[in-house]
């Protein structure tokens, strides 16, 4: 409680960041109860036509909701486990290449996944139906497959969320005690064995919590379903509110009644995820950093090698490229046509899509400028955090990590309906979007900055403290500069995934105030590929060249901290 | 009186024990107060209470006259006001500067003009000897020159005490004596008024004007430390500064001369001097024996008790032999030549001013003492 000697702070903070999250959502849970927009009194009867009156399409929204979820969660996991294993556990050649390989979609928006997954598996097509149809000496002109339906969008959500899942459980393997996994070994077990009865049941607390996660991302996913569902009628609980939002006349009751079913959805997983990680604390991690046994896959060796690098090239590579052709070539094809190469895409990009260029800079400098106010707010938070004792410092936590548990889509649909009446009228300029960037990025950074602020040695301010240092001084001379490491890495971590927000910027993204999200639905429903992919390949470039730049200026003169000889 | 500290008393949330009670403490000018004690009995918190890190729930603090904290009339003020200067126990030399910058630091904050500024430090840094290491990254350096790095910060802006928080722990017992010996010596020339934590009784002998014993958040015992040695106030002060023997003995009186018996080993002592009213009225007490003091003789003689050797332990310098008589144990340091073996036989007696008398026993300290 040094930096702040006094409650007030941290009061403050836990109001502000509480208000940030609960106002919006206070308008959502009252347009749920609301008559009407101009009729201030309050019913049950939305609620009744959603759930009694029309129960069948409901019944079918949440039926088509629950199954993407959890197929999606579950295909992530055994992706995401399977290639953890793999990686951490074996002896696979090539395993660092592979990893590389297999992350890199994470830096992709799953919108941008799912349009590329359209040219690999659409029913006509498709690269992978002309294939399979050629291996399978079919006549028909479409199929086999249907990246057009729920099982295209279990795929596609399902292989993004893999990511997530490895992390978790590689993580988790990484600092297994591999003691643990040798008394195993010296108790008679295979190696086989071993990894089945006791690594796999050590890591499962991580597996089961970075499955719920991908559960709640999947429930909030909007692009994927968007991009996949919307064009065959197939809606989800996201897809379903934005239509009724964007729909005119806005349908704002049913959004309403939609988003809080949404909400109380994401509140139990979260709710959930909580109790799974806490109580079953991963008692086996130690700090020695000796490699765990690994276990030889003999002459299985290379034949697995080839089908994990098969897999991970055919979901993970080809999509990226199948993206990059599309957008140099005049017309999709699924045959390597050179004479078809242009540049077209790009040098028309600003003809068909006059906002195109402007909504890059806006989507760059709301990001930067999100990235940034989330990080520095984050700061404040944990400094609070860490240093309050006391129930405040749980309060101030529980408060800041709220927005996990909060949708995109729903928290847009609460700022359109808080920030479109006064005092307050924020629809049409860059504030409301950069409420919402904050707003939802605070977790990442509280996260970012408490883990950097935890490994600092509290002597180290204290020390400064006793040489006369106030907070201000103490922030600026020792805290700031002790944790930049950190604070830079959560910085470009809300910054790129600002870069590749669908699911908020869709709705609060104005023609006054194009973004990436908006321009790229643009240019996806006028079924333009070429562009669509033109327009993504320009993004993702200024995205990885600012961060790269962020990166390389900031850690230049970077320290290790606690490196002491 | 430099430091005065009156009732202090702090509770940390969450914990049933207050950390430090009612306690008093007074240090004079210029003068070097070690607080001593084991682990957890809280000597670090005093400190910290002192330096304005921790603040306290009842009980007040001066500083050279000044008021620093008063509890009960809600005055406190804030470490960075307080003008001490303090070293951790883990250095905390700020990685991110260099040596120059780190030892500069509180200089800059008190706005120091620069080429005064780069004198001091440059003075300060020839008192530590570090002159030649100024422009390193403070990283760079041992934990030998970080710990000096972390003394001249401290000391640079003048402060009207410095606090150290077991300042050698990280180092190892060569540098720990060489540092412990330079500190002493900085803090003769300075004059500085000084607050030594430390668990290592070698330590804290070899460095104190005074010895404050710390039990359970109090103050045990405070003094110089030859009276602390020689008239330890308790068994758990004795115990802990040289793990000496603490038995019972009965005091009797036969013929203007005090005896002193002591039961469960047998030793009956004549006591030359005569011991303080408090232990020969209540006729029984609590007595030390260090190790060093017991006498062993090879053969009967006199008042010696019969013993046989448990344990033997060699020790470089001397031997540690554990002997049993009438299934009590007892701590000897010998000779280390002749070596006895398990089983032998071997006399005990002591020399009336080998004993420490510590006064009637009190079930608290018959339990720490053992
Ligand atoms: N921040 C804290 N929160 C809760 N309890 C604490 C805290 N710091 C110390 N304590 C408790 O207060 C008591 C005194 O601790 P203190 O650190 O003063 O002991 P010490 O004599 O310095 O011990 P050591 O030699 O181990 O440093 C201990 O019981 C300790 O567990
Ligand atoms: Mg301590």
């Amino acid at each position: 409680m040094w930096l702040i000697s006094e409650r007030m702070p941290a009061a403050l903070l836990a109001i502000l960041v509480g208000f940030l999250v609960l106002y919006p959502l206070f308008w959502v849970v009252e347009a749920s109860f609301r008559t009407s927009i101009l009729d201030r009194t309050y019913t049950l009867v939305w609620y009744g036509k959603v759930f009694v009156e029309n129960s069948a399409p409901t019944v079918e929204l949440f039926y088509h909701t629950v199954v993407l979820a959890l197929g999606s969660t579950l295909l992530a996991v055994v992706v995401g486990v399977a290639a953890a294993l793999l990686v951490a556990r074996t002896d696979m050649p090539g395993r660092g290449a592979f990893t590389i390989v297999f992350l890199s979609p994470f830096f992709l928006t799953p919108m941008i996944t799912a349009v590329s997954w359209t040219l690999l598996a659409s029913p006509r097509i498709g690269l992978y139906n002309d294939l399979l149809r050629w291996v399978l000496r079919l006549d028909a002109l479409t199929g086999p497959l249907d990246i057009y339906s729920e099982g295209g969008m279990i795929w596609v959500l399902g292989l993004y969320l893999s990511p997530y899942v490895y992390l978790f459980t590689s993580a988790a393997l990484r600092s297994l005690d591999p003691s643990l996994e040798e008394a195993a070994r010296m108790s008679g077990a295979s190696a086989g064995g071993t990894l089945f009865r006791v690594t796999l049941q050590l890591v499962r607390p991580a597996i089961l919590s970075s499955a719920l996660l991908a559960l709640i991302l999947s429930f909030g996913q909007w692009g994927v379903p968007a991009i996949l569902g919307v064009p065959v009628r197939t809606y989800v609980l996201t897809t379903a509110i934005w239509s009724n939002m964007a729909a005119w006349p806005t349908q704002r009751e049913y959004a309403a009644v939609l988003s809080v079913a949404l909400l109380v959805a994401a509140f139990i997983f979260v709710w959930a995820q909580r109790r799974a990680l806490s109580g079953r604390s991963f008692v086996t991690v130690t700090g020695r950093g000796f490699r765990a046994p690994a276990v030889a896959l003999g002459r299985w060796r290379w034949p697995i090698a080839a089908a994990a690098w098969s897999f991970t090239v055919a979901t993970g590579v080809m999509p990226l490229a199948a993206l990059v052709y599309a957008s140099v070539m005049s017309r999709w094809t699924t045959s390597l046509r050179l004479d078809l190469l242009t540049l077209r895409n790009y040098t028309g990009l600003a003809s068909l899509e006059p906002q195109a260029f402007v909504a890059i800079a806006n989507s760059l400098g709301l990001s930067v400028l999100g990235a940034t106010l989330a990080i520095s707010l984050s700061l404040f938070v944990s400094l609070c955090i860490t240093r309050e004792r006391g129930p405040l410092a749980r309060i101030l936590d529980y408060v800041a990590m709220l927005p996990v548990s909060v949708p995109s889509v729903v928290f847009a649909v609460g700022l359109l309906m808080a920030y479109l009446r006064p005092p307050l009228v924020l629809y049409g300029t860059p504030y409301i979007l950069i409420l919402a960037y904050v707003t939802l990025f605070i977790p990442v950074g509280v996260r970012a900055s408490t883990s950097a602020l935890s490994q600092i040695d509290p002597a180290l301010e204290e020390a400064a403290r006793m040489s006369g240092a106030g907070p201000i001084r103490r922030l600026a001379m020792v805290l700031v500069p002790l944790i930049r490491p950190g604070l830079v890495a959560g910085w470009v971590l809300i910054y790129i995934s600002l870069m590749k927000e669908v699911s908020s910027s869709i709705l609060l993204g104005s023609p006054s105030v194009p973004v990436n999200a908006t321009v790229l639905w643009s240019l996806w429903s006028l079924g333009a590929y070429g562009a669509v992919a033109s327009f993504e390949v320009l993004c993702t470039v200024v995205m990885a060249v600012v961060a790269a730049v962020v990166l390389a200026v900031a850690n230049r003169s970077a320290f290790q901290v606690g490196s002491r000889p | 009186m430099s430091i005065e500290v009156r009732g202090l008393t702090i509770r940390y949330a969450g914990t049933a024990q207050p950390a430090v009670r009612d306690l008093d403490l007074e240090i004079g000018k210029g003068e070097l107060t070690t607080l001593l004690g084991p682990s957890g009995s809280g000597k670090s918190t005093t400190l910290r209470c002192i330096a304005g890190l921790e603040r306290p729930d009842q009980g007040t603090i001066r500083i050279d006259g000044q008021i620093v904290c008063d509890a009960a009339r809600g005055i406190w003020i804030k470490p960075e006001q307080r003008r001490l200067g303090m070293v951790f126990q883990s250095y905390a030399v700020w990685p991110h500067l260099s040596v120059f910058d780190n030892i500069a630091f509180p200089l800059r904050i008190l706005g120091v003009e620069r080429s005064r500024m780069r004198r001091k430090v440059e003075e300060v840094a020839d008192l530590v000897g570090l002159a030649e290491f100024l422009g390193r990254p403070a990283t760079k350096l041992s934990g030998g020159q970080q710990q000096r790095v972390a003394l001249a910060r401290a000391i640079v802006f003048e402060p009207r005490a410095i606090l150290f928080d077991e300042p050698l722990s990280n180092l190892d017992a060569k540098l720990r004596e060489r540092m412990r010996r330079e500190i002493r010596s900085l803090q003769r020339r300075t004059g500085l008024t000084a607050i030594y934590v430390t668990h290592d009784q070698v330590e804290a002998f070899a460095i104190s004007d005074r010895i404050a014993v710390m039990n359970d958040g109090r103050i045990q015992q405070i003094g110089t430390p030859q009276e602390i040695y020689a008239r330890p106030n308790s068994a758990y002060v004795a115990d802990f500064l040289g793990a000496a023997n603490i038995l019972t003995g009965r005091y009797t009186t036969e013929a203007g001369r005090t005896k002193l018996a002591i039961p469960s080993v047998g030793l009956a002592i004549d006591l030359d001097l005569d011991v303080d009213a408090k232990s020969t009225d209540s006729a029984t007490g609590l007595v030390a024996l260090r190790p060093e003091d017991v006498q062993v003789l090879p053969s009967a003689a006199g008042t010696a008790v019969e013993t046989s050797v448990r344990e033997v332990e060699y020790l470089g310098r001397n031997l540690s032999l554990t002997l049993e008589s009438a299934g009590t144990e007892l701590r000897a340091f010998v000779s280390p030549e002749p070596v006895p073996s398990i089983g032998q036989r071997l006399w005990i007696t002591a020399s009336p001013n080998a004993v420490v008398h510590l006064g009637p026993a009190t079930p608290r300290e018959d339990r720490q003492g053992s």
